[in-house]
């Protein structure tokens, strides 16, 4: 099992060096940055437009980054054949996905936590106390992008880096999306359409019940209890997508 | 035959790829190959471009999967864990991590290998001095050349101390001295008694290290053994030097031999067969003429291995 | 891993995924369901596009509404009010729990002009609007009730819409108390005063403060001119005639200096109809009327 965590960790090693990701996280710091500009203008809401600019800047360029690197993971290995030096280890498949997966949980955490602290530094700097709300939405948003990184990987074992990163894109529209399929019934007058689209309700990733910026920033409480299940959906996920990712490499012939 | 030494063991192995528009032919890249390494031998695999050679180091890593057949090595199937960590592997034209450096990629394969810290920091330091890369070892990789990295590639695969290695074109991208180093290291394992498995289409080097070697050609074994063997068959000719040649015994000659060349008073006699040699000694000496030396001409790997693989075109 | 084992692994996980997201749904209720009606209507059909960051529009629609006013209220320039009320609806679409959006888009939509859009009964709308959505929040009935009070002088009203407010979780003390006076004594000054000082002290933000103690001394205003026209009619009364500037009512020894008012500005002395007003260029232009 530590191998499992050593692949990790150099998986960490060589994505946290990529310069790309450096300009990406300047980006955000920069835009949440900025949102104090914007704060001034705004007259009664400086605040508030901080923390949600400050919040969606975490999420989008979290969101762009999971992609970025989750593709440059199975997808990049296979085309570049590092894997060719790799694979033939004391290693197994599994174990191959399992640590570059949690490597790069880790590498999106330290990125979330860059992002986090420029913006809570922004808020401190306002006088704004320390808000355990905020930091529940950021959590959340966290939980989101370790769903995205899975959903990558699993289009790696199978595509290239362009197309795999296309899926992924594709499926975080529409996992905000998902729950109008929900409801097909009282649009749709028949009886297989809906089972359909009800279906791929459930399969699509449902983003929503990490969606808690606005509740964040009103300072609505977050119930423990929507925390937990949120977090077990999050957790279910991402094995979900993980054991369909390991059956789907172990089956590949590497090019 | 299976004896307790056989380390590498191939039956049957198919490898079919499909081509065409909704797959619909199959590409047979290797045809029921079948062969066994014995224990401590340096076994070169041969043949032209698209002969198979990669598609069975590829099977035999499980990289790819095989359509039909088995293999196995140090006696358990391919992709069992405890035989890889007594194997080591050097792939065709290798690729590292970009931005790790040479010393940080040897420590993670030697964490992979379960290596303890200070076990691995002195094995990554001596491997880095012997394919000569102690100086490049902090450079990061996306900066290596294409003999660096081979460099590293070799030095990965020996990282462990392997039983068994497998090199995929081990001299490409190495300079003069540096295919001489190889070889020198090829001969080091031998010498260690580790078994040597690489495929090359350099073929003095393979005529240099082998014992035995596999000749593939499009898929198909066409002929395996022991070099001597496969290269006995097929002496050439026979070269004789001689002092003294007078014009009536270069006369007498002249339709016994293929080629005769006088340079002063030396003549260098070239006979197409034993026979025909036989039947000149007697004349030669008797006519006065001194044997300086007499050398049989193998046909080289090469020209043998041109003459197999372009002669009887299997199907 | 045999197929067996790795199908039934997926399955199981799919299983626990369905349980775990209907769970969810369940809890979150009702609200959601609606909400996920696909429907042709330009809040909506927006979030949808929007991919959660709704309330970050929101903002921008904010900032969008606020620059109709500019930095401070007293610039005016053409303001174009028709947009006021479109722009206001579509903020508080995107993100209901925009609080302030409601309480100061109703005071801007039922300020009279220059300083806001002139309908108060729009206003009313708005807060209603917010009544719906967080029917707890004891501010909105603040605002409503002052609507009522200062711009719809529907005193009746306002005390009912007082009282309501005041048995909400958080209302300040002193709402009843408002709700009683105004239905005994109706708009007086003096209540009005009461209530902009209630108002000053349970402000939140500077610019609501800046904005009560300015009414305040509109009050104050009131309350000079008052005097200052008893003052004009003191001095027909002595001399027989009305003064024609502030300089011979000093003279005359009726006052002191000219008379400024809180702010520090003159008060005009109108020649003609003899009426006293505050300055035109005074901040506290546009008094109200009583």
């Amino acid at each position: 099992m530590s191998r499992v965590g050593y692949i990790a960790f150099n998986t960490f090693k060589e994505t946290v060096r990529d310069k790309v990701l450096y300009n990406l996280v300047l980006f955000a710091l920069l835009m949440i940055g900025s949102s104090y500009v914007l704060g001034r203008i705004s007259v009664y809401q400086e605040v508030k437009i901080i923390k949600d600019l400050g919040l969606a800047a975490i999420s989008v360029f979290g969101m762009v980054i999971a992609i970025f690197i989750g593709i440059s993971l199975v997808s990049k290995e296979i085309e570049k054949r590092t894997l060719y030096s790799l694979l033939p280890k004391p290693i197994s498949r599994e174990q191959f996905i399992f640590g570059k997966y949690l490597g790069l949980c880790l590498t999106l955490l330290v990125n979330v936590a860059v992002m986090s602290t420029g913006f809570y530094l922004l808020l401190f700097m306002m006088g704004e106390p320390f808000e355990s709300g905020l930091f529940k939405a950021i959590g959340f948003i966290y939980v989101k992008l370790m769903v995205l990184v899975g959903v990558a990987i699993l289009f790696s074992t199978f595509t290239s880096p362009t197309l795999a990163g296309l899926f992924t894109g594709f499926i975080y529209v529409a996992g905000y999306y998902s729950s109008v399929l929900k409801n097909f019934d009282s649009i749709v007058e028949s009886d297989f359409v809906p089972r359909v689209t009800a279906a791929a309700y459930y399969l699509l990733p449902n983003f929503k019940n990490f969606d808690v910026k606005a509740q964040a920033v009103a300072g609505a409480p977050l119930p423990l209890s929507q925390i937990a299940w949120a977090t077990a959906y999050g957790l279910a996920y991402v094995a979900l997508v993980l054991v369909a990712s390991v059956w789907i490499f172990r089956g590949r012939n590497l090019k | 035959m299976k004896t307790q030494s056989t380390v590498i063991k191939v039956r049957d192995l198919t490898k079919d790829y499909d081509v065409g528009s909704f797959s619909r032919d199959k590409l047979r890249a290797l045809d029921h190959l079948e062969l066994a390494v014995e224990e401590g031998e340096t076994f070169g695999l041969i043949g032209p471009n698209g002969a198979g050679k990669t598609t069975t180091l590829k099977l035999l890593m499980g990289l790819i999967y095989p359509t039909a057949g088995v293999a196995t090595i140090l006696g358990k199937p391919i992709g069992d864990l405890e035989m890889k960590s007594r194997i080591g592997y050097l792939p065709e034209q290798p690729y590292f991590y970009d931005y790790l450096t040479g010393r940080e990629l040897l420590e993670y394969f030697g964490q992979l290998f379960g290596l303890g810290r200070s076990e691995r920091r002195t094995r990554v330091d001596e491997l880095l001095d012997k394919v000569g890369m102690t100086a490049s070892g902090d450079v990061p990789l996306r900066k290596y050349s294409k003999g660096m990295t081979q460099r590293l590639g070799i030095a990965q695969a020996l990282i462990n101390e392997p039983k068994v290695v497998f090199f995929d074109e081990p001299m490409s991208g190495l300079d003069p001295m540096g295919r001489r180093e190889m070889t020198l290291l090829i001969r080091e394992l031998r010498d260690s008694g580790v078994t040597v498995f690489f495929c090359s289409h350099i073929l003095p080097d393979v005529e240099r290290l082998c014992d035995r070697v596999a000749i593939l050609n499009r898929g198909k074994l066409v002929e395996m053994g022991p070099l001597d063997d496969i290269l006995k068959v097929s002496i050439r000719t026979i070269e004789v030097e001689i002092d003294n040649l007078s014009e009536a015994l270069a006369a007498e000659l002249r339709g016994k031999a293929r080629e005769i060349e006088k340079t002063g008073s030396r003549a260098r006699i070239v006979f197409a067969r034993q026979e025909d040699f036989d039947a000149a000694v007697g004349p030669l000496t008797s006519g006065g003429a001194r044997l300086v030396s007499v050398t049989p001409v193998k046909q080289s790997l090469e020209e043998h291995f041109v003459a197999e693989v372009s002669g009887g075109e299997p199907k | 891993m045999g197929m067996t084992l790795r199908f039934t692994a997926l399955v199981l996980l799919f299983g626990a995924v369905y349980a775990i997201q209907s769970r969810i749904d369940k809890s979150v209720g009702p609200y959601r369901a609606t909400e996920e009606i696909l429907y042709v209507d330009s809040g909506n059909a927006m979030k949808r596009v929007l991919l959660g960051f709704d309330n970050l529009a929101a903002d921008l629609y904010w900032l969008r509404t606020v620059q109709y006013f500019g930095g401070k209220r007293l610039q005016v320039t053409n303001k174009n009010y028709d947009l006021l009320e479109p722009l206001l609806n579509i903020t508080i679409e995107l993100d209901p729990d925009f609080k302030i959006a409601y309480s100061y888009g109703a005071t801007f939509l039922s300020e009279p002009f220059p300083m806001g859009a002139g309908l108060p009964s729009k206003g009313i709308e708005i807060i209603d609007k917010g009544i719906a959505r967080h029917p707890d929040y004891w501010r909105f009935y603040l605002d409503k009730g002052f609507i009522y009070f200062w711009f719809l002088r529907d005193y009746e009203k306002t005390a009912e819409v007082f009282l309501e407010g005041s048995k909400l979780p958080g209302a300040p003390y002193w709402m009843v108390a408002t709700a009683g006076r105004t239905l005994t004594r109706g708009g007086d000054r003096e209540t009005a005063r009461h209530l902009w000082q209630m108002l000053h002290e349970s402000a939140e933000t500077s610019q609501q403060r800046d904005n009560a103690t300015t009414h305040l001394k509109q009050l104050d205003a009131l309350d000079e001119l008052d005097v200052l026209s008893q003052v004009v009619a003191a001095f027909h009364a002595r001399s027989g005639r009305y003064p024609s500037s502030w300089q011979e009512i000093v003279g005359a020894g009726f006052l002191k200096t000219i008379p400024l008012d809180p702010t520090g500005t003159a008060y005009v002395l109108n020649a003609e109809t003899h009426a006293v007003d505050i300055g035109h260029d005074s901040p506290l232009a546009g008094l109200p009327t009583k």
